[in-house]
């Protein structure tokens, strides 16, 4: 099993009264709450913490894409990857990922990803969401009737761009490229292993990701209680498909915060929690499902998205009892968290588990103290799951030639 | 006793079959539907029927979003409307619609000129002016959505029951492929240049909107009355963009003042 330290990165300064005084934490939030100054030291409190996760052993540090939105201040992932391809040397750097819709042309990210494989020495996974439809079709006004194609038609660029031996000409019907042929190109070959984050109910995203080898990892923020239903099912997709029911074809984000005790946790996690799940998720529901993000084949096999599912389910104000119950947050003493966990990997069969040991507005403090615990207590419990298993889906060991340079430069030091 | 419109799919060379609901007699009408697609027994449709040949085809997508795929832009959506009405054997007739149905009707008119003896616009969108925004009908969700386009939101017709609580998985399809089809022609801005297009038309054209709508600032009207050649605007008071629905009396008697004096009972 795999570890990934996931940041979203949130506004920690949202008033207390924001679901009340303001319409949306997302596309339309207000602008003045936003204050550079205090931004300046969110963004490298948040930077070092990543640095931290990777020195703790995790292996992989996680960055996303979010646009006008007050719980992820990362509208492009990649400055930061570039910034911790520099800092960090072990961990590999997962940007998770590059909204591919939305770069035009979207060679654009063929040439930045490579720029982070080859920054890092090799260790880019390249994340690769269709965004969601805050992201994608209200902030980035891309049309949600034509967004999956034209999705899929980029990720097919980018990848030929990567692969081909020679610069070639595209004519699709979103991007026409007469010659295609980024610089820099990435180290790893034939090219970084490719993720698609999706909201875990996309059937067409999972036979997709199926046929073309990719990696699948549901993310949502409701954690794996109410998951255990879509990743059944797309460990019947896989099947169907007559594909190995490998492990490291799949990821999943879960909140997790690692405490002595129970109540020990809830002291040390709850005011964060409370701040994510009734403060950042403060948006409205049309936002979640512009017409056409959900395809009639998944309405049809009532999926929609989790996140739409979970907030429609979610009634009230939540408190700490009803985020450990619903499994939103595995909280408590290490013994907790690793039974939880798996309970987890017997029922879901997930090989890369991505973690949010930040959220909401955690102090400094206390994410170190999240982070150091889990990777002391809990994943060496863990890391033997699915030893059987080779994970394809990974980057290789990078080349002996930037190890050695870099013990040649830690010799110097 | 109003006719009552069929239905009938018509063979259309390169594209799925449409659906076209027909009725009554006379000079041709091609009527282009709003928001929800065409109800049979609208009474604006079946009003005038009793003078014009009415054809009223469903917007390709409604039923089947595959009926899309050869349908990239605004400009593919004239082309095959100018296809089905060779289809339907009509070479020129009056050019109507509501709201949606309105910016197609213009399009359609303002792409193929002569294929227009008259042109109708209740509740129109298609044009932009930052300082007047048409709302955001895609921020809501149906159930909010009444608001926005009744000036009585009591008037909307009410969401099929869902049985046993259960989700109606057949109405949220229809929804979502309404809703898609016409995201497609309008996400994020209901605007494709009809502005540039609109002075092609220079036969007589009447904009009516209700006077009260919430969705497309009716100061519109202006705007489309001087783009076009040679048209006035009406407003119908008490009611919002569904005027149609709102006031279809009053709707009628508009549209048949401005089309001509009505063929004897």
């Amino acid at each position: 099993m795999k570890f990934h330290w996931f940041h979203l990165m949130p506004w920690p300064y949202l008033p207390e009264d924001f679901p009340k005084r303001y319409p949306s934490v997302w596309v339309d939030i207000p602008p003045h709450l936003y204050d550079p100054v205090k931004g300046h030291d969110v963004y490298h409190t948040y930077l070092s913490q990543l640095e931290f996760a990777a020195e703790c052993g995790f292996d992989g540090i996680c960055v996303n894409e979010h646009h006008q939105n007050g719980y992820g201040l990362m509208p492009s992932p990649n400055l930061m990857a570039a910034t911790l391809a520099r800092s960090t040397h072990d961990a590999k750097i997962v940007v998770m990922g590059n909204s591919v819709a939305l770069y035009n042309p979207p060679t654009r990210v063929a040439e930045e990803m490579a720029m982070v494989d080859v920054l890092s020495g090799g260790r880019l996974v390249a994340g690769f969401p269709v965004g969601t439809s805050m992201d994608s079709a209200f902030a980035y006004g891309q049309n949600p009737a034509t967004l999956r194609e034209k999705y899929r038609e980029s990720v097919e660029l980018i990848l030929r761009a990567w692969t081909a031996e020679e610069p070639f000409p595209f004519n699709g019907k979103y991007t026409k490229l007469r010659y295609v042929n980024p610089w820099p190109r990435p180290i790893q070959k034939p090219h970084p292993p490719v993720w698609v984050p999706g909201g875990g109910s996309s059937i067409e995203t999972w036979e997709w990701c199926a046929t073309h080898d990719f990696m699948y990892a549901s993310l949502s923020y409701f954690g794996y209680l109410r998951a255990m239903k879509s990743i059944k099912s797309f460990w019947e997709t896989i099947e169907r498909l007559g594909l190995e029911p490998n492990p490291y074809r799949a990821g999943f984000l879960q909140f997790v915060a690692v405490a002595d005790d129970d109540a020990h946790a809830e002291k040390l996690y709850s005011e964060a929690a409370h701040y994510f799940y009734n403060r950042c998720l403060h948006f409205p529901p049309a936002y979640r499902e512009a017409p056409g993000y959900t395809s009639i084949a998944s309405i049809r096999g009532a999926l929609g998205s989790s996140m739409s599912a979970a907030m429609a389910a979610q009634d009230k104000t939540l408190g700490w009892k009803d985020f450990i119950e619903r499994g939103y947050i595995v909280a408590g003493s290490a013994d907790t968290v690793v039974d939880r966990l798996n309970h987890m990997a017997d029922e879901m069969q997930i090989g890369h588990l991505l973690l949010l040991c930040h959220f909401g507005n955690m102090p400094d403090e206390t994410v170190r103290y999240n982070t150091q615990r889990f990777a002391q207590d809990v994943i060496p419990r863990l890391r033997h799951r699915f030893d059987e298993w080779e994970d394809k889906w990974w980057p290789a060991d990078q080349p002996a030639e930037i190890l050695a340079r870099r013990q040649a430069a830690q010799a110097g030091a | 006793m109003s006719p009552v419109l069929s239905e009938r799919l018509v063979e259309l060379p390169r594209n799925p079959e449409p659906l076209v609901y027909e009725g009554g007699g006379g000079p041709p009408l091609v009527w282009f539907h709003g928001l929800g697609g065409v109800d049979p027994a609208d009474p604006v449709l079946n009003g005038l029927a009793e003078r014009f040949a009415v054809s009223a085809p469903l917007t390709p997508g409604f039923r089947d979003l595959g009926e899309l795929d050869q349908i990239d832009d605004i400009h593919d959506l004239a082309i095959y409307y100018d296809d089905l009405l060779n289809a339907l054997g009509v070479e020129q007739a009056v050019i109507a619609g509501h709201s949606f149905g309105a910016m197609v009707a213009a399009e359609v008119a303002a792409h193929y000129p002569r294929r227009a003896s008259q042109v109708v616009l209740v509740s129109p969108f298609g044009l932009w002016d930052d300082a007047r925004p048409v709302a955001d009908l895609f921020a809501l969700t149906a159930g909010q959505m009444p608001d926005l386009l009744y000036m009585d939101p009591s008037k909307a017709p009410s969401a099929p029951d869902s049985p046993n609580g259960q989700p109606d998985i057949e109405a949220l399809v229809a929804l979502a492929q309404s809703m898609t089809t016409l995201a497609k022609f309008m996400w994020p801005i209901p605007e494709r240049g009809l502005a540039r297009r609109l002075p092609r038309i220079t036969v007589p054209a009447l904009v009516v909107y209700g006077a009260q709508d919430r969705f497309v600032p009716v100061s519109y009207a202006d705007d489309f009355v001087s783009a076009l050649g040679s048209a006035s605007s009406t407003l119908v008071e008490g009611a919002g963009h569904m005027v149609t629905i709102e006031a279809p009396d009053q709707v009628l008697s508009v549209l048949n003042e401005f089309l001509g004096a009505p063929a004897a009972a």
